[in-house]
């Protein structure tokens, strides 16, 4: 057999692998998530950005599949995009800490993302601004987050 | 500094330092061995989530944390072909001097332009607040570097150009 | 050093030393090379007195075609009291074109002429490249007098009417070549040459830029220079058929402000005959440049790397460590 000694032999132990949580987490489908999304767009039509905002970072969809999240984060992104940077600070304010946490994980998600990188400059303000008002604790619980968007 | 750069900087700042909590940790697989385990990745219950900070489209950072080591990898700016020449030489230039970088990895990760590995050796002995500082200085100068070498050539090739054109009289 | 010198600097030393009052003969065999795989031979193959220079060039065989010989012969042949010409078969082995110079025959009454000589001896490269240049320009005044050119068109744009001659190319590389075309109202030289680096291609694209846009900008007086990176001048399209090896095109277009008078002619000679050796020294040297400048920085990076780090102080090395209970840690030596 070639190269022997790079075979990973641990993948065959049943015993040495990692089995993640099981979080129990809803599958939403696109459909499930319709209503969701149009009641966030009537809060970006109506200006009403809080509640959109509040309304994005409810229960978000973890256990969909990529695409669906996707759709969702898109729309998140829409609501981040409408702010302007004057405003967010006061956005922020009127947030409960646990809701800025999800606000930043969908922000670095956000930016791993073609379309958030387009509009890097306003994810960043947002970003930057989260920071100064409650601190860095979000960073570190977005790296040890099992829940993944 | 453009408009945009600052809050880029602050975000990499930020998540620089936490990201860089590290502390000594031998690995779970061989017995006696210590390995970063960013870059072996066989221990998936000591990695944690990766951060991609993005200012555009052209310019990112990955920042890839565990418990023992970080990586830092950076993409930066190139508009045009000229531009992407210069990257490419200057991280070859720096990745050639490695050894007196500590910090910087040989390879870069794949469609980055150069990448750092933190280590929690790395972390002891040197300051993590300065480390940061070196990180975030280093952003800012290669942008301007790079930009600084374009003019140059620019100006240079200029110059060439009208001393050998004015000789035709 | 900024422009290249058209002449051979050792050429020039060495019969600069010979020619010197005092000279105390001595045996000579030198191997000089030159831009554009010229070599040249200095030797004394009989006496101490009698100095061989023989050139060898590359595309000796098209230069010939277009009158070197008859060109060289010219312009050495005033020397001939001391100064004796070896062309063709009588050439020495292995070189093109000899020259034998008898230094005790040698009847330099100035240090003017004696500058001369030298000079003329040292230009030897660049005397063998005119004649091409010289023919075509002699074919253009032809062609102007037959069909002047329109005193209105001052900005060279392509008339309907020109009237063009025969193309001449030099093939004075491996695969690179220049070629040279008369028409009634300018001379067109074209260059083509290639980078085997991909970086100094790309810096090539930068100066040849640069190259185009100095006559816009400032300079008036200078040739039409146009570049093209992948296609063929239309000029020499019945010459070249395919560009295979992504060659880059340069083209001159040389006003009759550069063919008035033989002086000019001349000059302009000397300039086109050093552009391909001077754009690639320089993208060499900016390339140079750059590296040095990126040395530096890196220096400078490594200065702030190590402001991070942690400074243990002498004492804190040397103190006493102990651990929880109270033992001691002891160097084995």
């Amino acid at each position: 057999m070639e190269d022997w000694r790079r075979v990973d032999v641990d993948q065959y132990d049943p015993e040495k692998q990692f089995i993640a949580d099981d979080l129990e987490l809803p599958n939403y489908s696109a459909q499930d998530l319709e209503p969701k999304i149009q009641q966030i767009r009537q809060y970006i039509g109506s200006n009403d950005l809080v509640n959109a905002l509040k309304s994005c970072v409810q229960d978000p969809p973890y256990g969909s599949t990529d695409i669906v999240k996707k759709g969702y984060l898109l729309t998140v992104l829409d609501v981040l995009n409408t702010a302007k940077q004057s405003e967010v600070k006061e956005l922020l304010s009127q947030l409960s800490i646990d809701e800025v946490d999800v606000l930043v994980k969908f922000i670095y998600v956000l930016m791993t993302t073609e379309e958030g990188q387009k509009s890097g400059g306003a994810l960043l303000g947002w970003f930057d601004k989260a920071i100064t008002v409650v601190g860095e604790g979000p960073i570190v619980r977005y790296m040890s987050d099992p829940y993944r968007m | 500094m453009s408009q945009s750069l600052k809050p880029y900087l602050t975000a990499v700042r930020h998540t620089l330092n936490a990201a860089l909590c590290l502390e000594n940790f031998s690995s779970q697989i061989v017995e006696r061995h210590n390995y970063p385990e960013i870059e072996n990745k066989k221990t998936k219950e000591i990695l944690l989530n990766p951060m991609i900070i993005s200012r555009n489209e052209k310019e990112r950072v990955l920042i890839e944390p565990s418990i023992n080591s970080v990586r830092v990898s950076i993409k930066i700016k190139q508009s045009d072909e000229i531009e992407g020449i210069l990257v490419d030489k200057f991280t070859r230039f720096l990745t050639k001097r490695a050894e007196t970088f500590f910090i910087l990895r040989r390879v870069p990760i794949e469609g980055y332009d150069i990448s750092f590995l933190i280590t929690n050796v790395h972390n002891e002995d040197m300051l993590k607040n300065k480390l940061v500082d070196f990180i975030i200085e280093f952003m800012e100068d290669v942008d301007k570097e790079i930009s600084e070498m374009k003019l140059f050539l620019n100006a240079r090739a200029r110059f060439v150009a009208e001393t050998y054109l004015s000789t035709f009289d | 050093m900024l422009l290249l010198q058209p002449e051979n600097l050792l050429i020039e030393k060495t019969f600069t030393k010979a020619l010197a009052v005092g000279y105390v003969p001595m045996t000579l065999d030198r191997i000089v090379t030159d831009f554009d795989f010229t070599a040249y031979h200095i030797s004394t193959p009989q006496e101490k007195t009698g100095i061989l220079l023989s050139v060898a060039i590359k595309c000796w065989n098209d230069l010939v075609a277009h009158g070197t010989t008859e060109l060289l012969d010219t312009i050495y042949s005033k020397y001939s009291a001391f100064l004796q010409i070896l062309s063709e078969d009588n050439a020495e082995p292995g070189y093109n074109y000899s020259l034998y110079i008898q230094l005790d025959k040698a009847n330099l009454a100035t240090e003017e002429e004696k500058f001369t000589l030298i000079k003329d001896l040292s230009l030897l490269k660049r005397n063998s490249f005119a004649a091409p240049f010289l023919e075509a320009f002699k074919k253009y005044t032809e062609l102007a007098e037959e069909q002047p050119a329109d005193p209105n068109n001052i900005y060279g744009e392509d008339s309907a009417t020109r009237s063009d001659g025969k193309v001449i190319a030099l093939n004075y590389r491996d695969r690179e070549s220049i070629f040279i075309k008369p028409s009634n109202d300018r001379v067109t030289v074209i260059f083509s040459t290639i980078f085997s680096d991909e970086t100094d291609r790309v810096f090539s694209k930068i100066f040849l830029q640069e190259f185009s846009d100095a006559r816009k900008r400032s300079i008036q007086k200078a040739p039409q220079v146009i570049n093209s990176h992948h296609e063929i001048p239309l000029e020499i399209q019945s010459l070249e058929k395919e560009n295979n090896d992504n060659k880059s095109y340069i083209t001159f277009v040389l006003f009759p402000r550069h063919l008035s008078t033989e002086e000019v002619q001349w000059n302009t000679i000397t300039q086109i005959g050093t552009f391909r050796s001077y754009f690639h020294y320089h993208i060499k040297i900016v390339k140079c440049y750059l590296h040095q400048r990126m040395r530096f920085r890196v220096q400078s990076f490594t200065k702030v790397l190590n402001r991070a780090r942690r400074e243990v102080s002498e004492e804190e090395h040397k103190a006493e460590r102990k651990t929880a209970s109270g033992r001691r840690f002891e160097q084995r030596n």
